[in-house]
């Protein structure tokens, strides 16, 4: 080969690393700043009054190529660089050691390439992103209102809890599976349609698989199962409520209700939280937000007691 | 070097595996259309997008499979079957015989996978997909590049060791590469020393889901941006030089 070619080919591989880098400038890309800003702008008070995306500081991870990665906090001060903490890879929402609850989030291009299984376009992944943001931003909400505080135990993290071996149990449980699938389409078809067939139902499900519950466990296993099931019901399924709104404004699509089908441990609470905050919001004239995460009250206690069928015969 | 490599091209390309692989991806074309969509509620993907993106993504894994299964023994049995020799004494350098492997396994790879995606083609034609006739191109384009690189980068690997264990470390290649960036992120997140550093470690790793994706963005006519594109370029560089250092390092301390 040539020298002149040789030294051709190098001048392009410079090149190449020089626009890689240059491509990597500044703190945040402006693709990420521009959809964030936009999903902090969403205006959800009709959707949970009270709720603002855009007052929670944002802290980004930033992925330096060969020095140590690092965290871009983002907020009305605009952006800067935390240097001495460890960056957490998460879509997240946690609490900086100031005690300020923040949302844990990666750039957008970083998330498109960790949620992405090849069935994503541009523009939809852009929409989840957004909509990540949203659910991340309603657990600081949540956090505001108290809800961890009420649940201060931690559920999951109690010493001597029976919930880890239920939950594994009920998981391999072949009738458990197709009594909580029987349960979710109930729940789907009474968000699609609104009727008291349908409510009633939704309650024959439930009350089938509470009935199973209770024939294969003990009473202390069962009531400590519930309080675990209502909790991520309470926390996830309120934010995946939000997250879908929050798709379907900016998509333009109607909410969908439908069940892939039984998922593992705390994954399946996302739906059936997001199809009863969904139901219970329908409800004219019905407030179950205001002391929904300052207390422990459950789906269930709104769902299946007086006040909602009150509500519903008024309309 | 010409020579040698439509010598390669010969010897490799045709028989039954080329219609082999014609048949199963054109089986994973249709299965994907008819019953492979990837779908859940208040998803807002298009139908017809998640359909082709699903197809690139499972072709482009399959191409590069291939590409390991053509390229990781054929510098070895090359050298066993000693026709280096032979070719010396018709004054091919061992430099250039490397370099003919390499470029020969990477174009026997890049028909393989053009094969592989015959059937989507078709589909492209005439059942119509979000694309235009120069975006298909770019998109096809840098799909068979990306399994020629893989191909270049396991005949790289085969001077150096076994086919066993290029073998192995291809279709490692291959599936860490296919799902590099959620790998990372996986190893980001729990939040160990040593995730972090395997993390970084996995940066020299070729990801081919990106390149898949800028695949699947120039197919869509959603390209922007291009840091995908130069990503690629790096990486398609650095194995060009990488297969060009190699090949001469192979020539001046083999002596046969």
């Amino acid at each position: 080969m040539r020298k002149s070619s040789v030294v051709l080919w190098f001048v392009c591989g410079a090149a190449l690393l020089l626009s890689f880098c240059s491509g990597r400038a500044g703190l945040v890309d402006a693709h990420t700043i521009e959809l964030i800003d936009q999903a902090r702008m969403l205006d959800f008070d009709e959707d949970w009054p009270g709720f603002q995306p855009g007052i929670y500081p944002l802290d980004i991870y930033r992925k330096n190529l060969l020095t140590r990665d690092s965290v871009i906090r983002y907020d009305s001060d605009g952006l800067r660089e935390i240097k001495d903490r460890t960056p957490v890879y998460a879509l997240s929402m946690d609490v900086d050691p100031d005690g300020q609850v923040v949302v844990l989030l990666l750039n957008a291009r970083d998330f498109r390439s960790f949620a992405d299984a090849g069935d994503l376009d541009a523009s939809s992944a852009d929409l989840y992103y957004q909509a990540a943001i949203c659910h991340e931003a309603f657990h600081c909400f949540q956090a505001g209102q108290g809800l961890y505080d009420v649940y201060a135990d931690g559920i999951t993290a109690r010493d001597g809890s029976t919930v880890p071996a239920t939950s594994r149990l009920l998981d391999a449980d072949d009738e458990y599976r197709r009594l909580w699938v029987q349960e979710m389409e109930a729940l789907a078809q009474y968000a699609k349609e609104d009727s008291r067939q349908n409510h009633q139902l939704c309650f024959a499900a439930y009350q089938a698989r509470l009935d199973y519950l209770y024939s294969r466990f003990d009473d202390t296993e069962v009531q400590e199962y519930l309080d675990y099931a209502a909790f991520y019901e309470k926390v996830e399924g309120t934010a995946q409520y939000i997250e879908n709104i929050t798709l379907s404004k900016l998509s333009g699509k109607d909410l969908e209700f439908a069940l892939t089908g039984y998922a593992e441990g705390t994954a399946k609470f996302y739906s059936s939280g997001f199809f009863k905050a969904f139901i219970l919001d329908r409800v004219a004239d019905f407030d179950w937000k205001t002391d929904f995460f300052n207390t422990s009250v459950t789906f269930e206690d709104y769902l299946f007691t007086v006040p909602l069928q009150e509500c519903q015969e008024e309309q | 070097m010409k020579a040698f490599i439509k010598l390669h091209l010969k010897e490799y390309v045709g028989g039954k595996s080329f219609i082999l692989f014609g048949i199963l991806g054109g089986l994973v074309t249709l299965i994907l259309f008819t019953a492979g969509e990837v779908s859940f509620a208040n998803n807002p993907t298009e139908e017809v997008i998640s359909q082709f993106g699903s197809q690139w993504k499972f072709l482009s894994i399959m191409a590069g499979f291939a590409a390991v299964v053509v390229s990781m023994g054929t510098i070895e049995k090359h050298r066993r079957e000693k026709r280096a020799e032979l070719l010396m004494l018709h004054r091919l350098g061992l430099e250039r015989q490397m370099l003919g492997l390499a470029i020969g396994n990477a174009l026997v790879s890049m028909l393989l996978s053009a094969v592989l995606a015959v059937v989507l083609i078709f589909v492209v034609i005439f059942a119509g997909a979000p694309t235009s006739f120069i975006g298909f191109i770019a998109a096809f384009l840098s799909y068979l590049l990306t399994a020629g690189m893989l191909a270049l980068m396991v005949s790289v690997l085969n001077v150096f060791l076994p086919s066993v264990v290029v073998a192995v470390l291809g279709v490692l290649l291959v599936i860490v590469g296919s799902f590099h960036q959620t790998i990372q992120g996986m190893l980001l997140n729990n939040g160990q020393l040593m995730g972090r550093i395997l993390a970084k470690v996995m940066n020299i790793l070729p990801p081919l889901d990106v390149f898949n994706r800028l695949t699947r963005s120039l197919f869509f006519l959603e390209f922007r941006g291009g840091q995908d594109l130069i990503i690629f370029l790096v990486y398609l560089w650095l194995t060009l030089t990488i297969v060009f250092l190699t090949a001469k390092r192979a020539g001046r301390h083999e002596k046969i």
